[in-house]
């Protein structure tokens, strides 16, 4: 367990055409992490509390069957853990690239302050 | 695992390499028979396990919509979650002891990714042939032979997953009759979501993605390193041994030539289902499969060098040729925790009754003197019947003389599984209090079997005496 070589690829007799972007990889951990940590809330949310009472009178008055609630509840969660992971992207991806931003760096203008939100939506490499 | 210092430096954007399919050798050994038998148990356990019936009805069921699941002989209710939350503790404890002892022995063996994944190369073998074929098929142009070979390889696999998913499904929704629906058309949206979404999974990652679940999804092969130390088991390339590695003549006394055993004839990359060289030291992408070992050591065989070139040891034994420790405080202290909590667990089960009883009091009134000269207390009892057949209760309360316990409703016949709400009173003559208040303890009791009986503790309120 000394240093750690840089792995080659052994099948290499052709060159991969699929390389995913930056992006591409950080939106699909996100999404993947999000629906394992969103399984286990819904299930040890539901565990203890019965989808039914979200039904009739309790809320807006809406009829949400049992299956429905699990799904809703399911679905909330993701959107919950999705929305912590990609802003957790966010602020670790533009970290650098805020800090980088040539408006800051020179001092060229104190309007480069504005600078770190426009450095989030540049484009990927 | 450590990275060196001048790569510290700044690091670069990224680590990616484009994957590229790998085409693993098939191997035979002592560690492939041990990883078959454990595809062959564990997936016999998942495609088997719903078909049991128990007492008319499945053994394994999770009824989510009644909120229910039955385990043969036992009905869990959602009061019974803790017996879950106990289990998941066992599980997390129990991958704890078995990698400290042996590192990854879940990922090589008992990982349903792993053992999807064989079932999927199997089929992938019979169709398409070994890896040499494999890999000549993918790079031959279309012609009858690629599209009869790989749409065998297809309608088996897609085959495979269907009935995965649709097994998966039959452990929440009754499998015969699951089937029966399916022979009819008449699945209903929400199973025929489940049986293709889960089918789709399996297909998608043991047919497909493979390796790269590993590598890239999952969480256990990024944090395992924390219950590593330097007397786990892992597998490692004897570098002293094989070093320095080169080809040579089976008649050739190597040692004299300046060569170590290593042949450096690759078998051990050849076999490796996530395409490394184990020569290079432990690597994150090893799922500790052990099929390195398997083919190394019939290689040595081939060799007539002592077997073992590559081979479970720990690091500590490797680097410090130490004797191999496998009893240390850390595997004694996961291992006294894990015996402990499963003694509590089995305990905790044998001793369950499937009855509940909460007492709630009356937040109306405090108390009630009556003319007699008694004062009533009132309470709201909640009696569950967890069992899988009706009860009829009775309910009777602990305290001082000449206690009376009042209810409105005689009939306390509960079907399993009901709910019942019961305002009771409860009636204790001033001469029978001291304070302004005692405790006092509510049970019932089956009267079928008075085994099955349950306590619900609450407070008696009187004013202060006079």
């Amino acid at each position: 367990m000394s240093e750690r070589r840089d792995t080659v690829p052994v099948a290499d007799e052709e060159e991969s055409p699929r390389v995913w972007r930056r992006k591409q990889r950080d939106i699909a951990n996100v999404l993947w992490v999000s629906f394992l940590t969103a399984s286990a809330a819904t299930m040890i949310f539901f565990a203890s509390v019965d989808p039914e009472i979200l039904s009739g009178n309790n809320t807006l008055g809406w009829e949400i069957s049992r299956q429905g609630g699990y799904a809703l509840g399911f679905f909330g969660f993701w959107a919950l853990t999705a929305a912590t992971g990609f802003l957790c992207v966010l602020l670790v991806r533009t970290e650098r690239r805020a800090r980088d931003f040539p408006a800051l760096r020179s001092g060229a203008g104190q309007s480069g302050r504005k600078g770190p939100e426009d450095g989030a939506h540049q484009g990927d490499s | 695992m450590s990275s060196s210092g001048d790569t510290a430096a700044r690091a670069p954007e990224s680590y990616y390499v484009a994957h590229q399919k790998i085409y693993a050798r098939e191997v035979q050994g002592r560690f492939a028979r041990l990883r078959n038998l454990a595809v062959i148990v564990l997936l016999g356990i998942y495609y088997v396990l719903p078909w049991i019936q128990w007492q008319d009805r499945q053994a394994m069921l999770f009824d989510l919509p009644a909120r229910k699941f039955y385990i043969f002989g036992i009905t869990f209710w959602p009061q019974d979650f803790f017996y879950m939350a106990w289990l998941l503790i066992i599980a997390a404890i129990s991958l704890f002891f078995f990698t400290a002892i042996a590192g990854r022995l879940w990922c090589g063996y008992a990982c349903p990714q792993t053992v999807w994944t064989e079932a999927f190369m199997w089929l992938e073998r019979i169709t398409e042939g070994n890896h040499t074929r494999r890999r000549k098929l993918d790079q031959a142009p279309w012609g009858s032979e690629k599209i009869l070979r790989k749409s065998a390889k297809q309608v088996l696999w897609i085959g495979f997953a269907l009935w995965t998913g649709v097994t998966f499904v039959g452990y929440f929704s009754p499998i015969r009759e699951l089937f029966a629906r399916i022979a009819t058309f008449s699945l209903g949206p929400w199973e025929s979501f489940w049986c293709l979404f889960y089918g789709f999974a399996t297909y998608g990652n043991a047919g497909y993605l493979r390796e790269q679940v590993c590598k890239y999804m999952c969480p256990y092969a990024r944090f395992q390193s924390a219950m590593f130390d330097g007397d786990t088991l892992v597998i490692s390339y004897d570098t002293d041994r094989g070093e320095p590695r080169g080809g040579r003549k089976r008649s050739v006394d190597h040692r004299a030539a300046g060569l170590g055993d290593c042949i450096d004839c690759n078998m051990c990359v050849q076999v490796c289902p996530t395409g490394i060289d184990i020569r290079q030291g432990l690597q994150i992408e090893c799922i500790a499969c052990a099929a390195c070992i398997d083919i190394c050591d019939s290689v040595m065989d081939r060799m007539s060098y002592p077997r073992g070139l590559i081979r479970y040891t720990s690091e500590r034994a490797l680097v410090e040729k130490r004797q191999l420790k496998v009893l240390r405080p850390r595997v004694l202290i996961y291992g006294s925790l894990l015996a402990a909590l499963v003694v509590s667990f089995l305990v905790a089960l044998g001793g369950r009754t499937p009855l509940r009883l909460d007492a709630i009091r009356d937040r109306n009134s405090l108390y009630r003197e009556l003319a007699g000269g008694e004062i009533e207390n009132v309470y709201s009892l909640k009696l569950l019947n967890l069992d899988t057949q009706p009860h009829t209760y009775t309910l009777s309360v602990d305290g001082p003389e000449g206690m009376r316990l009042e209810l409105e409703s005689r009939d306390l016949t509960l079907d399993s599984g009901e709910v019942r709400r019961i305002p009771v009173r409860v009636l204790i003559p001033r001469s029978g209090l001291s304070g302004t208040g005692l405790d006092i303890v509510f049970r019932a009791r089956a009267e079928d079997s008075p085994a099955l009986e349950a306590d619900a503790e609450s407070r008696f309120l009187a004013p202060p005496p006079r």
